[in-house]
């Protein structure tokens, strides 16, 4: 528990009553409780905008009920009417549609490059895509404005900024790359899936973009660490426990607690770096590559196959362990109080002891403190199943290249090992280079993950925290079990799954979207990509506010929640001011555990439901009247010239 | 407990934050001047410079020197026989041309395709000399050849529609310069599919190759058709969406699926008849041979070795 002093630089100098302020929990308990109105008051103070030290005036510097304004969300509010009006004109005058979901906005012919023509069609959407970029650059620099004004860092409109460019990127750097506006992204809320389908399509495979792949990767790993982050704040809240218990238990299941700070710092930094490796993926797709399968061709072209790269890469790191070695003189471990749950011997105890302490997570994240892991039987059997699983799959990939090292590690991305095929059905005694490879492996991973629900479950008991990260890793193996068991178990046969091996997931990813009819009409789909992308933004939301206001140590949440200090005043006021309504310092963290719990849920529905009661989604969105009408497609845009 | 470093966040002046986001600035620039670096370095290493489509009255995009494969003296024998016999002597499929027009054609089409010299087929003492001389089967089987692109070219290339652009099918359309050894696959696709791999050669179109929406269709199915369709990428140098509407697959939106439909056909109707005529394949014309798309196109949209309207002799062309 942190027990440092806080400060009170209250914009007007007034200071706050001081029993509505306190550091510790124990004291909150007795504190007076002052109506949040009330606090607000004290913060709501005209000056300070950009636009008042920039030109000494701000004439928008006012609220309307719990509103900013400032001028530039009056800017914003002007970009915001007259893109929805652009917009519904264009769907409802020029389409001649009312069905919100099937309007299909496009923009101007290739053909017509970088020219704007109001007799041309795709006016429309050039004249909505300037008021969005309006908006949104104007609701960036508000989002400014309101942290100044609440001397707040510049976290939160940074992670904007990198969400507002993608826009920019999509809509204007790409377009003006490839010389014609008719390059941009089309609006609407099916019919941006048909581009997103098209262009993907177009470069030949997009899962192979290595750009995309990371994207996707900080987008998972956002919403695993949303997961994370709400389950532990969560787990904590409401008991008689303090933070140290969070701390063993998370050393426990992985031998690193990243610390209050630290796991806010991680959500701004991954938020914000899946959004620029999106910009990435798509700028580059069109400008400078065209076949993102051939553009592996990289990796084969590599100087390390052959023997002078391979002495090099072998030299290097044999400089890499020396150093380490060296590196690992600095380390100091500090002396140790044996708590008896994170220090015990034996089987139900702890290695890695004692714990080391790494200089540079503890500058990055405020935690440096590696171990103790605690060993337990499940973990033990979790550990011992995964590794055979691993095994399996890393020596068959051996067979598979004739035991030749170099061709191993070339092929590396290639190599998998698959499901049986057809016409083995659901059989298990499957030949071992037929598929009886994957089916042991799979078989020791289902008992990996679930061994390792019982640890999180029975750790989080042993340590008195709530079993809340049990419960959503739950939901996420619920997704694991459809794609592994039990889809292929209502399809009748093992190859309905994915191999394991990289390029086999994202291929099994792009067959099963082709298969059943295009995933991204596959309703459960789009609320799985909703809560994916939404577990971002709140990922990104949150921790950026948190590191914003981390110098009044608004990050010490189970302390905030029973007292607010004038950091998570700031956090609430900052949302509330910019969106008319805010989270709390608990309840945010129950949308965290919500949205990244309803990704994997929906997830698995939707997967399910695939072959099994729906064959064919777009079929599906056709009945169900979301398709957008495309009469006459401007297909310059998907064609190379 | 565990010692911690005493001081872990230092209260933050304006000046230390003013100087964080200049360090952070400047190591963000050089971040990103040099990931863009070494993209260009990879994407220099992986795309060679595109070479400028070949000017040639005949072809799309190919060239045809008959000094470099026809010898002086086979070149002065067959202005000799020219001059000798203005009128063919002993022909069986080029009806209609006079010895010049045939000889010129010989020369661009023939030797020019496959990059071989008149001996390769003829006896250039006599080029009207049926059998009894050392290469008198190859004669046999480039007339075969030549019905073959006469079939393809009235059967097939003639429903393609005009906006493709009339283009015929002639010797170097496959051959591409060379007399045997075709490549049907290049070495690039065959890195990344399994060995045992082959664009299917046996189903019928249109609809053979889908599976969308189909219960009985498997996951390896599925990639034997990605397969496939990645093939005719490669092939033709097109996206996906050269051909189809990616949002849903087996539409016919795309006037390009069409042509592909017609060409697979045609791919078919080629192993059939003349790779492996009554599934025998020492009945072929085609040396086992098996077509594929890449085998003609190259990577491009149009052939390079596909004939430009009007050079391909009427009783050959779809265009008679």
């Amino acid at each position: 528990m942190s027990a440092v002093p806080r400060a009170l630089p209250l914009p007007s100098g007034e200071t706050l009553p001081a029993e509505a302020i306190s550091s510790t929990g124990s004291q909150a308990a007795s504190a007076e409780v002052i109506p949040f109105s009330i606090i607000e008051e004290f913060y709501k103070r005209p000056g300070k905008t950009l636009a008042a030290r920039f030109f000494g005036v701000d004439p928008f510097d006012f609220w309307i009920g719990r509103f900013y304004v400032g001028l530039f969300g009056a800017i914003s509010i002007i970009g915001v009417i007259l893109g929805v009006a652009f917009y519904l004109y264009e769907g409802v005058v020029v389409e001649g549609t009312l069905n919100i979901l099937a309007m299909r906005i496009e923009p101007p012919p290739v053909s017509q490059g970088l020219n704007i023509d109001p007799a041309q069609p795709g006016f429309f959407w050039f004249l909505t895509m300037v008021a969005a970029t309006i908006a949104f650059v104007g609701w960036l620099l508000r989002q400014i404005d309101i942290s100044l004004k609440l001397d707040m860092g510049m976290e939160v409109p940074i992670a904007f900024g990198a969400v507002v460019s993608s826009w920019i990127t999509l809509q204007w750097l790409r377009p003006i790359a490839m010389g014609a506006w008719g390059h941009g992204f089309p609006l609407g809320i099916t019919h941006h899936l048909d581009w997103v389908s098209n262009i993907g399509y177009q470069y030949y495979n997009f899962f192979y973009n290595p750009f995309h792949a990371i994207g996707i990767t900080l987008l998972f790993a956002s919403t695993l660490f949303l997961h994370m982050h709400g389950s532990a704040v969560l787990s904590e809240a409401k008991r008689n426990i303090s933070d140290q218990n969070i701390h063993v238990f998370w050393r426990n299941i992985l031998g690193y607690s990243i610390g209050e700070i630290g796991i806010h710092r991680v959500a701004f930094w991954t938020g914000a770096a899946s959004v620029l490796f999106s910009n990435l993926c798509i700028f580059l797709s069109g400008t400078f590559v065209k076949d993102w399968n051939a553009f592996w061709g990289f990796w084969d072209k590599m100087p390390i196959w052959n023997g002078i790269g391979q002495g090099a890469l072998v030299a290097g790191l044999s400089l890499l362990g020396v150093g380490l070695v060296l590196g690992r003189g600095r380390e100091t471990p500090g002396p140790i109080d044996l708590h008896d749950e994170e220090y015990r011997d034996g089987l139900e105890g702890t290695i890695a002891k004692p714990p080391g302490h790494v200089g540079w997570m503890q500058r990055l994240l405020g935690e440096g403190q590696v171990g103790p892991i605690y060993v337990g039987l499940w973990g033990v059997i979790s550990f011992i199943t995964f590794f055979a699983s691993a095994f399996i799959i890393l020596v068959d990939y051996g067979r598979q290249v004739g035991w030749n090292p170099i061709i191993y590690l070339r092929e590396f991305w290639n190599l998998a090992i698959y499901p049986p095929p057809t016409e083995y059905g659901l059989r298990w005694d499957v030949p071992w280079d037929k598929g009886g490879a994957w089916l042991a492996a799979t078989f020791f991973l289902h008992i990996s993950v679930l061994t390792w629900w019982a640890r999180l479950y029975t750790r989080a008991k042993a340590t008195g925290v709530g079993t809340q990260l049990a419960w959503g890793f739950a939901s996420a193996l619920s997704l694991y079990f459809v794609i592994y068991l039990f889809h292929p178990l209502a399809l009748g046969n093992w190859s309905a799954a994915p191999g394991h091996g990289f390029r086999a997931i994202l291929d099994w990813t792009n067959y099963v979207s082709i298969h059943w009819g295009n995933f991204y009409y596959n309703p459960f789909h789009m609320l799985s990509i909703f809560f994916l992308l939404g577990s971002t933004l709140l990922l990104a939301m949150h921790g950026a506010t948190i590191v914003a206001t981390s110098k009044w140590k608004s990050e010490m949440e189970f302390t905030e929640m029973m007292a607010e200090g004038p950091g998570t005043q700031r956090a609430q006021l900052f949302w509330r001011w910019v969106m008319g309504w805010n989270a709390n310092s608990y309840n945010i963290h129950i949308w965290a555990w919500w949205f990244a719990a309803f990704t994997a849920i929906t997830g698995a529905i939707g997967l399910f439901l695939s072959g099994t009661l729906v064959p064919d989604w777009y079929a599906w969105g056709e009945t169900a009247k979301i398709v957008a009408p495309w009469p006459n497609p401007d297909w310059a845009q998907y064609v190379f010239r | 407990m565990i010692q911690q470093p005493p001081t872990l966040f230092p209260e933050i002046t304006n000046t230390v934050r003013g100087r964080f986001y200049i360090v952070a600035g400047i190591i963000s620039a050089v971040m990103a001047v040099a990931s863009i670096a070494i993209f260009w370095w990879i994407f220099y290493t992986i795309t060679p410079a595109p070479a400028p489509p070949l000017q040639n009255p005949i072809y799309v995009n190919y060239t045809q020197e008959p000094t470099n494969y026809i010898s002086a003296e086979s070149l002065a024998a067959m202005n000799a026989y020219i001059q000798a016999n203005p009128q063919p002597q002993a022909v069986q499929v080029l009806k209609g041309m006079n010895t010049a027009q045939i000889s010129a054609y010989m020369v661009a089409h023939v030797s020019g395709g496959l990059k071989v010299d008149c001996s390769y087929c003829h006896n250039i003492a006599n080029f009207a000399q049926q059998d009894g001389y050392p290469n008198a089967a190859k004669k046999v089987t480039a007339r075969k050849m030549m019905l073959m692109s006469a079939d393809l070219n009235q059967n097939y290339t003639a429903k393609l529609p005009a906006s493709v652009g009339g283009y015929q099918i002639t010797c170097a359309t496959c051959h591409n310069g060379k007399a045997a050894g075709l490549e049907s696959y290049p070495i690039e696709i065959m890195n990344t599919l399994p060995n045992d791999w082959r664009l299917p050669l046996d189903l019928d179109y249109p609809g053979g190759l889908v599976v969308t929406g189909r219960k009985d269709v498997s996951n390896h199915e599925v990639e034997q058709n990605q397969f496939a369709m990645y093939h005719m990428n490669v092939s033709m140098g097109q996206g996906c969406t050269f051909c189809h509407n990616a949002r849903y697959f087996p539409s016919y939106e795309i006037e390009q699926k069409n042509h592909s439909i017609i060409m697979l056909q045609m791919t078919k109707h080629i192993q059939e008849t003349y790779v492996a005529p009554g599934g025998r394949i020492a009945d072929g014309i085609m040396a086992g041979k098996s077509p594929s798309c890449w085998l003609c196109h190259q990577g491009a949209n149009i052939p390079p070795g596909a004939a430009k309207p009007g050079q391909v002799p009427a009783v050959l062309s779809s265009t008679p």
